[in-house]
């Protein structure tokens, strides 16, 4: 017998109040301004002694540091809520602090470790500003969680784009089809997936409360500013709040799109076009196609509410094998590395000679480029060396049954493929993959790393296509484990 | 992709006057045969068609430029046949119009009449020609002399009128091929034991839907050209004659816009795509009885949400002042190179369907009251058929020897600043996106099946085989496909030059 179940919804704004590094981009981006505010939403699930925590933040990715920080400040708060069951999850705006700590150790991948001298908010100190505020929207969550019931349905929206192409030599990149390397085209490497899947909860008189918009889209349609900004997401907030209520909590889950992003590889000019004679920016066209999307899901769902689905939350640890480099992968690296340190030193000389460059807007940019690109190859090196000893790294998981549908997170930008199989092997009638529930980094494909280009090779993977696949069989076995019952 | 408007103003074009006032003509006919039952095309299987569900049409829309003109004909029928164009051109000789500018395509409906004649049938029926079907010839008599008469009227009643083009999106082709673990590709069959093999989709999938709208010279709408890459083939295996999901869009469609408003599908390189999902099925049709719509409801929904969405942001740009740029030829595409194997393995699974066909015809002879029973000709029929298509890569590797070429009617278009490419093919979806991705146009309407159809393969396609990807599949190879994308490259390139 399910026990009827309790929803709490509550919103948290982690704009930062200082200059920051934005994190998302090889350079260093120093925030010039506040486009938009930054959000975290909180959903309270609670059903007799189970329960989940949902969050999302307006971030690139979720450190452990991020993620630790929130869940102790929770537990500072309250101990109701089991820590461990706090999820968070990462819209992927490219326009918003780094909350990564910088830790040379770990590769440097921090954009607080950018080889330049910039006054900014700490990352440690972001971390801290942001934690307690969501620790409190969590708090406020679980207070005011009530009787109440859900629903969900599927749709489509046109949304996340395939950013990778392969030429006739069967080599793949990411973007750069243009005039003369069109000529070499030969196809979108993997596929997309339109697919929405919503969840809708409702109070104990049917109202509408909040909604959980789960798509392979990652919010970085406006990925290159250096400015504060929730991307797609605060227009597509205040088009569904426009359409279905002001007060409506808008959740956000990514699901595997790895390759995916809102940028179009071709039909550019069209689409370009077309926003000029909508008179729409490109942010305001997919909250468009979001709202439109959860218009021709929502008003069919109150028929079928349920108030007392099956609920349970699994949280694993599971261990997923290294993306195996060789010596010619540290080689390659080195190789880069060399290179890179070059371009980083004549930056830094150049800056050195004439200080005056500093006084000109964004100078730091090219030497902070050389700088982390070199860190990105030097944990090629770095990993090279540690899996000689470990061979495995650790990627928690969290797998929710809520009546017939189920959200199943990971840590990763993790590939299409990888996402289809598990949505076509789940006994769930509607399978919500919830990608960068986590700190992110790219598990790519079979057939992508065959191709290779940025997202597909070592340096981009600390997880391989044989990680990946293992992290596929677990989650796999993971949601049926919960359909046995 | 990469070329701004070279013409016009690609935004503000607005009604003018000029030397190259277009003259617009729209006319739309009944196409469901009048004599039944007939032969229902699209399976491999026989079926003779036992209801008319909804009204088959075809659709006739001119453009004429005073320096050049085109006819473009969308026909709910699953291929065009040479015997059926031959017959519909042959009929406009005196109508004043250029006959081999007149395109035929196909929605790809797979529950129209057969429109090949015996020799270029789907099925092959040794010794059982009698099913009380209306012959072949007879339809095609009948469904060309009512497209050659819409195609007249659209004709004389053009008129000068503006056009206007958009794009937006709508998720309707999905791709039907997927991979396994070892490469193998399958159409179709995942299944719960299968879907553990399952490694990834093995396409993509192009979910635009480009739009050309047709007004009077007081602006008002009078017609769409919808040019999506699906066919219609959401209920594909009835018994009944249908337009399948176009019947339903053109309702909603006039629902919205108009109940005059003339509609020409055009289906986009889509040779691997149909309406059919191959995961997330039981969610769709959740969402569909949730909706209270069937399958071609919901399409139809889809389409008109999207024209809906563009509709109205391509007014502004309504203008009659464009050149009009037609060309046609007939392509020698290398064929399909069978090796020795091929036929070898062809002979094998010919001779295995031969007698499974034996068989089946001796079971018949031995006790003819199965010929009472409900669809009592399918396996007959399919094994007839399967022995036929296995047969076809025996004839082509003798062919081949002297006849290394496919010929394939193309016309290539430039109307302002887009282009139509049309081919006879079923596409598959990779050589569609090189075309795009390449084309110098604004918008790139690919019109495939203007013509009788079979599949053209993508490399990646014919490395993992499958139904559609494999020899008997496919007189037209990847290679071939890709002299075809050059070449549709090549013509629209040279009209933007």
């Amino acid at each position: 017998m399910n026990t009827p179940i309790q929803i709490g919804w509550a919103e948290a704004d982690i704009t930062p109040e200082q200059p920051v590094f934005v994190a998302g981009q090889f350079p260093a981006r120093l925030s010039e301004e506040i486009l938009d505010p930054l959000k975290a939403i909180v959903l309270v699930l609670q059903s007799g002694e189970e329960h989940a925590v949902m969050v999302c933040c307006d971030a690139v990715s979720i450190s452990d540091d991020l993620r630790d920080c929130i869940r102790k400040k929770t537990q500072e708060i309250t101990t109701e809520i089991d820590s461990a069951k706090i999820v968070i999850n990462a819209t992927h705006t490219h326009t918003a602090p780094e909350n990564r700590l910088h830790d040379p150790k770990t590769g440097g991948i921090s954009a607080g470790g950018n080889g330049v001298e910039l006054e900014a908010m700490p990352e440690s100190e972001y971390i801290e500003f942001a934690s307690a505020r969501i620790a409190d929207a969590i708090h406020s969550a679980w207070k005011s969680r009530a009787a109440g019931g859900i629903s969900y349905g599927s749709g489509f929206a046109v949304l996340g784009r395939n950013r990778r192409w392969v030429d006739r030599d069967g080599v793949a990149m990411m973007y750069g089809l243009n005039e003369e390397s069109a000529e070499r085209f030969q196809h979108i490497e993997g596929y997309e997936d339109h697919s929405v899947n919503l969840l809708a909860t409702y109070d104990a008189e049917k109202n509408l409360t909040g909604i959980i918009f789960n798509a392979p889209m990652t919010a970085q349609e406006t990925g290159g500013l250096f400015a504060i900004s929730a991307d797609i997401w605060c227009e597509a907030r205040q088009e569904l709040q426009k359409r279905f209520g002001e007060k409506l909590y808008i959740l956000t889950q990514v699901s595997a799109a790895g390759e995916l992003t809102p940028k179009m590889l071709y039909d550019k000019a069209t689409h370009e076009r077309m926003l000029q004679l909508k008179g729409r920016t490109g942010r305001q066209e997919f909250a468009h196609r979001i709202a439109n999307a959860v218009d021709d899901i929502l008003p069919y769902l109150p028929q079928a509410i349920e108030t007392n689905p099956t609920f349970k939350h699994l949280v694993n640890t599971v261990d997923l094998p290294v993306n195996s480099l060789t010596e010619n992968d540290v080689e390659d690296a080195r190789k880069e590395i060399v290179k890179l340190q070059e371009t980083y030193e004549t930056e830094l000389q150049k800056l050195k000679k004439n200080p005056a460059l500093k006084n000109e807007k964004r100078w730091y940019v090219p030497a902070s480029q050389a700088f982390r690109r070199m860190n990105w190859y030097n944990g090629v090196i770095m990993r090279y060396e540690q899996q000689k000893i470990q061979t495995t790294l650790p990627a928690e998981l969290h797998t929710i049954r809520l009546g017939d549908i189920v959200f199943a997170t990971n840590p990763f930008e993790y590939y299409l493929d990888f996402g289809v199989q598990i949505k076509l092997r789940s006994p769930a009638l509607q399978t919500f993959i919830v990608e960068l529930a986590g700190s992110g980094t790219y598990i790519s494909s079979r057939r992508s790393v065959e191709g290779g280009g940025y997202g597909s090779v070592p340096a981009s993977n600390r997880i391989g296509p044989e990680g990946g696949q293992v992290l596929a069989e677990r989650t796999v076995e993971l949601i049926r484990s919960l359909w046995k019952e | 992709m990469y070329h701004a408007p070279t013409q016009n103003s690609a935004l503000t074009g607005i009604m003018t006057t000029s030397n190259n006032t277009l003259h617009i003509g729209w006319a739309e006919v009944d196409i469901t045969p009048e004599e039944l039952p007939v032969f229902i095309a699209g399976q491999f299987h026989a079926r003779i068609s036992e209801a008319v569900q909804n009204p088959l049409k075809a659709t006739a829309l001119v453009i004429d430029s005073g320096n050049d003109h085109v006819v473009f004909v969308s026909v709910d029928t699953v291929s065009i046949s040479e015997a059926l164009r031959g017959v519909v051109r042959a009929q406009l000789a005196e109508s004043g119009l250029d006959p081999l500018k007149v395109i035929l395509h196909a929605t790809h409906s797979h529950t129209a009449p057969l429109n090949r004649d015996a020799a270029g049938g789907s099925f092959q029926l040794p010794g059982e020609t009698v099913f009380g079907e209306v012959p072949v010839t007879t339809y095609i008599k009948f469904a060309a002399a009512q497209i050659a008469t819409a195609i007249s009227q659209a004709w004389q009643k053009r008129a000068p009128g503006g056009v206007a083009f958009g794009q937006d999106y709508a998720v309707i082709g999905r791709n039907r091929r997927w991979v396994d673990h070892d490469g193998v590709s399958t159409m179709y069959g995942l299944n719960k034991n299968t879907a553990e093999r399952f490694d990834h989709i093995e396409g993509y999938e192009d979910h635009s839907l480009n739009l050309l709208a047709t007004y009077d010279a007081d602006k008002n709408l009078t017609g769409v050209v919808v040019n999506v890459p699906a066919p219609s083939q959401e209920t594909e295996s009835l018994f009944e004659l249908s337009a399948d999901y176009w019947h339903e869009t053109r309702q909603e469609l006039r629902a919205r816009f108009g109940e005059k408003l003339y509609i020409l599908p055009q289906c986009s390189a889509a040779g691997e795509l149909t309406p059919h999902l191959i995961f997330e099925k039981a969610p769709h049709e959740r969402m569909l009885q949730l909706r209270g719509r069937t399958g071609r409801e919901e399409i139809a929904a889809r389409i008109a949400d999207c024209v809906g969405r563009i509709l109205p942001y391509i007014t502004s740009t309504i203008t009659d002042d464009l050149d009009l740029k037609h060309e046609y030829e007939t392509l020698q595409l290398p064929t399909n190179a069978l090796t020795a194997a091929d036929a070898e393995d062809a002979r094998k699974d010919r001779d295995e369907w031969q007698q499974r066909y034996e068989v089946e015809k001796q079971k018949l002879d031995d006790n003819p009251a199965l010929r009472d029973e409900h669809h009592w000709y399918i396996t007959l029929t399919q094994t007839a058929a399967r022995a036929g298509w296995y047969n076809g890569v025996i004839e082509r590797y003798e062919k081949q020897k002297t006849h290394p070429y496919v010929p394939a009617e193309v016309h290539i278009l430039r109307l302002g600043n887009i282009a139509f490419a049309t081919n006879p093919f079923e596409y598959y979806l990779d050589f569609g996106i090189q075309i795009k991705v390449k084309s110098p146009a604004l918008q790139t309407f690919i019109v495939q099946l203007a013509g009788n159809g079979t599949y053209v393969p993508s490399p990646r396609a014919a490395a993992g085989g499958g139904y559609g990807a494999v020899p008997a599949s496919n007189p037209v190879g990847p290679e071939g496909g890709k002299v075809l994308a050059t070449h549709t490259l090549e013509k629209i390139n040279k009209f933007w030059k």
